[in-house]
């Protein structure tokens, strides 16, 4: 034994690794393992139970294989050692994040997904949907569809970047949609105040100032427009580091600021069932102030998303609007309390029953429907728009 | 299993190496049988069988030829026997559905496709077994007479799925070292190995092939130009750093276990003709072809017709191996007609010339590779017109600035300079500590982020 321990001394190289790789490989079995991941927005593999079955199939050295991955002892600083080498090695991205000029970041959005029809693109289905509920309801929807961070800073980023071209594509978008509803198109007005700060450097959303450019450019579409930023207290929120940061985790990332309008109207969530009767519901503020404590601050606009929730509006004329969106729209829709009487909110994603029912119920004026553009050509829960209804 | 893998890293490979190393000496040999056989199975348990039956069949045609060394006919049988049964199991798992599509286009028949998964590394270790019979039945070694020992050989799980081709000879002699066949030195080595072949693994070839994949993600006949020759040059990098790295790896853990595997990859992108980067690229399948199909079949004693037949038979049977499909035959060829001019006349003159020669060997190397790499042959018409035809496409500009120090590194790596670097500073054992510790943190932090993990060498 001392013989074996003076010949091992010779070799403090081998004892380093072979220590390190023993000692980080007890540690890493013994460490607890996390539910859940806030950087990555998801639940983590756990321990997969062994079975017969799932050991002869592979099923389950795969899971097991998934689990060391999800669970590896401190994940997320090695993640950052890693982006932090790409930044040395030059890299103009991490993870399908770009660095742009100013700090800011952008997803690398390059091309279009194919539908659920395996045919067309998801976005070619989706406008379908969408021009075939207009049409159902003449003069009553409007949509908005906005243009990504991307799009209107698209001289931040470095040249040549191979990030999809959106504007054609929203051309031929809002020709065909305009033939049964009215478009809202926030380009030419985001574009002209390029310079502001319309969206997140670090999240792919835009900017409660951002939001409110758009209130503005819908203001007559809507016959909207009352909501004054002035007669409001306005919070400043630091420390926001968005969805972007999150996937590139730069080393140097810039922190955004979160603003938000302090407003004291009731939202509830409801849980429906499908013929419009309530479940459930829960009745709160606009805003979520807990998600302030969180990496992901911007789900304290109305409170995170939910499949359906009603606001009542500060305005006393009856009006009633929907609004079918996506995330974009929870910084945006404050400010329709000063036009309506009842907003409610739908996100097709959380809500699975069919939208005619809640038409039928409230007779809304107006319908809006609001996305983002990235966001709606990935989307795959609009055919809702017309599930359970008999076009003949 | 895969050794670019965290659970590589941190579950096989502790539990493997602390198990190999305590057991008593005569168990060591069971012990790496049974833990290559957990490794192989890892992946896909059901062609576990497999392994126990190539073990089981060549052993038995080792030890029937050892036993009748008088009888010819047996000896022959024997031969035959385990030559027939190993490449009918490598066609039947590879070639056949390429043979049934083929036969379906010609006569217009429809037989089903098997649509079999290739089962892990048998184009490797069918090679290896094979050797084993052939070298046996030569009289060039002793058969082995310990199945276990065979079994150890046959499933030794560092060079099972993508080589180097170790043949029985090369590890016969410690395979039957059972007291002392681990040493420090060796353990020494193989850990730096094993870092150097993880790091050009996960560092270099994975970085520099997502321009590949982005290049062919958004359609080959949309890029221009520049854009489709760095996509190219950026998969010529990573099938050097992704195959020799993993043979690096292989060579590695060889050593962990106390064993000398024969090298495989000498810095081709160095050479300066197409003959010199065969005898520097897969050193261990050329050596392999060389001794068991063209030496057999004459070589070049039997005249210059004869040798140029024993090339062609060669040349297609490596462009073969390395996929079932016609691209890689006509990879193969390629490289037939290249070495044939090179013998006749181009060999001499490229002496002369070594700046040229270089450019030379490496502008028809990159263009093997596009022909080795797009198996849809009227898409691979496309690309080496578009490589010539100067057009116009998605420009290169980007990719250019966003790739510019991996393309950097992957040239400055592919040359014998970094080694020599390290040579000189490796016996301050601060600086070589100082070295690998720093490419294993960068390789787990890599490894930690990664989805983007395949091997390249993984069909075969």
């Amino acid at each position: 034994m001392k013989n074996l321990w003076k010949e091992l001394k010779k070799y403090p190289i081998v004892i380093f690794f072979l220590c390190f790789l023993v000692i980080y490989t007890i540690g890493d079995c013994f460490a607890r393992a996390k539910k859940y991941d806030e950087y990555e927005n998801r639940n983590l593999a756990q321990f997969p139970r062994l079975t017969w079955e799932g050991l002869v199939t592979n099923k389950w050295t795969q899971e097991y294989e998934t689990y060391v991955q999800d669970q590896f002892l401190l994940r997320h600083e090695w993640i950052t050692v890693k982006s932090f080498a790409e930044s040395l090695l030059l890299r103009t991205e991490n993870n399908s994040v770009i660095y742009g000029e100013d700090g800011y970041q952008f997803y690398k959005f390059s091309r279009l997904n194919t539908g659920t029809d395996g045919v067309t693109t998801q976005l070619a289905q989706n406008t379908e949907f969408l021009a075939r509920f207009a049409a159902r309801h003449p003069g009553k929807v409007n949509v908005m569809l906005v243009p990504s961070a991307s799009n209107i800073l698209a001289d931040k980023l470095p040249a040549g970047a191979p990030i999809l071209d959106e504007n054609p594509l929203m051309d031929e978008f809002f020709a065909k949609v305009g033939k049964t509803a009215q478009v809202i198109d926030v380009r030419d007005a985001f574009r002209a105040n390029a310079q502001d700060y319309l969206y997140y450097r670090t999240d792919h959303h835009w900017t409660t100032d951002g939001a409110y450019l758009a209130y503005l450019a819908a203001a007559e579409a809507l016959e909207a427009g009352a909501f004054d930023p002035a007669a409001h207290t306005a919070i400043e929120v630091e420390g926001f580091t968005g969805t972007n940061y999150n996937k590139s985790l730069k080393h140097n990332t810039e922190e955004d600021v979160l603003k938000y309008y302090e407003l004291d109207n009731t939202l509830t969530i409801k849980q429906l069932l499908p013929d419009g009767s309530e479940l459930s519901a829960d009745e709160g503020g606009l805003y979520d102030p807990e998600k302030l404590e969180i990496r992901d601050k911007y789900a304290m606009f109305l409170r995170g998303n939910n499949g359906y929730s009603t606001i009542e509006g500060s305005a006393d004329n009856g009006r009633r609007i929907l609004v079918i969106k996506d995330s974009y729209a929870n910084c945006f829709v404050p400010f329709l309390t000063a036009d309506y009487e009842q907003i409610d909110v739908v996100d097709l994603r959380f809500w699975k029953y069919n939208v005619e029912t809640l038409m039928e119920l409230f007779d809304y004026d107006e319908v809006l429907v609001l996305y983002n553009f990235q966001t709606f050509t990935t989307e795959t829960t609009l055919f809702y728009l017309n599930a359970m209804v008999n076009e003949n | 299993m895969v050794f670019s893998t965290l659970l590589f890293l941190f579950r096989f490979l502790p539990a493997a190496l602390l198990l190999y190393y305590i057991v008593p000496a005569k168990w060591k040999n069971f012990v790496l049988f049974i833990i290559s056989l957990v490794f192989y199975s890892w992946g896909e348990v059901r062609y576990f069988p497999i392994m126990i039956f190539s073990t089981i069949l060549d052993y038995t045609c080792g030890q029937a030829i050892e036993r009748n060394r008088d009888k010819k006919a047996i000896c022959n049988t024997a031969l035959l026997v385990s030559v027939i049964v190993n490449l009918g199991m490598l066609f039947f798992f590879k070639y056949t559905d390429f043979f049934i599509t083929n036969i379906n286009a010609l006569c217009g028949t429809a037989i089903p496709l098997l649509q079999l998964t290739l089962p892990l590394g048998i184009s490797f270790y069918t090679f290896q077994t094979m050797s084993y019979t052939i070298d046996v039945y030569r009289g060039d070694t002793p058969a082995e007479k310990n199945i276990i020992n065979f079994g150890a050989y046959v499933t030794m799980f560092p060079q099972l799925i993508a080589g180097p081709i170790v043949r029985y000879t090369d590890v016969a002699e410690r395979l039957n070292i059972l007291k002392g066949r681990i040493t420090m030195d060796r353990i020494d080595e193989g850990i730096s190995l094993f870092i150097f072949g993880l790091a050009k693994k996960v560092l270099i070839a994975n970085s520099v092939g997502a321009l590949w994949t982005e290049v062919n993600a958004m359609g080959l006949d949309t890029v221009s130009t520049p854009l489709a020759w760095l996509g190219i040059l950026a998969f010529t990098f990573q099938i050097y750093f992704d195959f020799s790295g993993y043979s690096l790896m292989a060579i590695g853990l060889g050593k962990l276990l106390g064993f000398d595997f024969p090298d495989n990859f000498n810095h081709p992108y160095i050479s300066k003709s197409i003959t010199e980067f065969w005898r520097r690229w897969h050193m261990t399948l050329g050596t392999w072809f060389r001794e068991y199909v063209y030496i057999p079949l004459g070589g070049n004693r039997k005249g210059k017709g004869r040798q140029i037949f024993n090339m062609a038979v060669v040349w297609f049977a490596t462009g073969f191996w390395h996929g079932a499909d016609w691209n890689f035959i006509l990879w193969g060829l390629f490289y037939l007609v290249l070495l044939m001019i090179e013998k006749l006349w181009l060999l001499k003159k490229l002496d002369k010339l070594p700046v040229l020669a270089h450019i030379y060997t490496m502008l028809f190397v990159v263009i093997g590779w596009a022909i080795f790499e797009i198996t849809d042959l009227s898409q691979l018409g496309c690309f080496l017109v578009k490589l010539f035809d100067f057009s116009g496409g998605v420009s290169a500009a980007y990719y250019l600035r966003n790739y510019a120090v991996i393309f950097l590194l992957a040239a400055v790596f592919s040359t014998p300079l970094p080694i020599r670097l390290y040579d000189k500073f490796k016996h301050k054992t601060w600086a070589r500590w100082l070295c690998l510790t720093v490419l294993l943190a960068l390789v787990i932090a890599y490894l930690s982020n990664a989805t983007y993990n395949p091997f390249l060498y993984f069909r075969f």
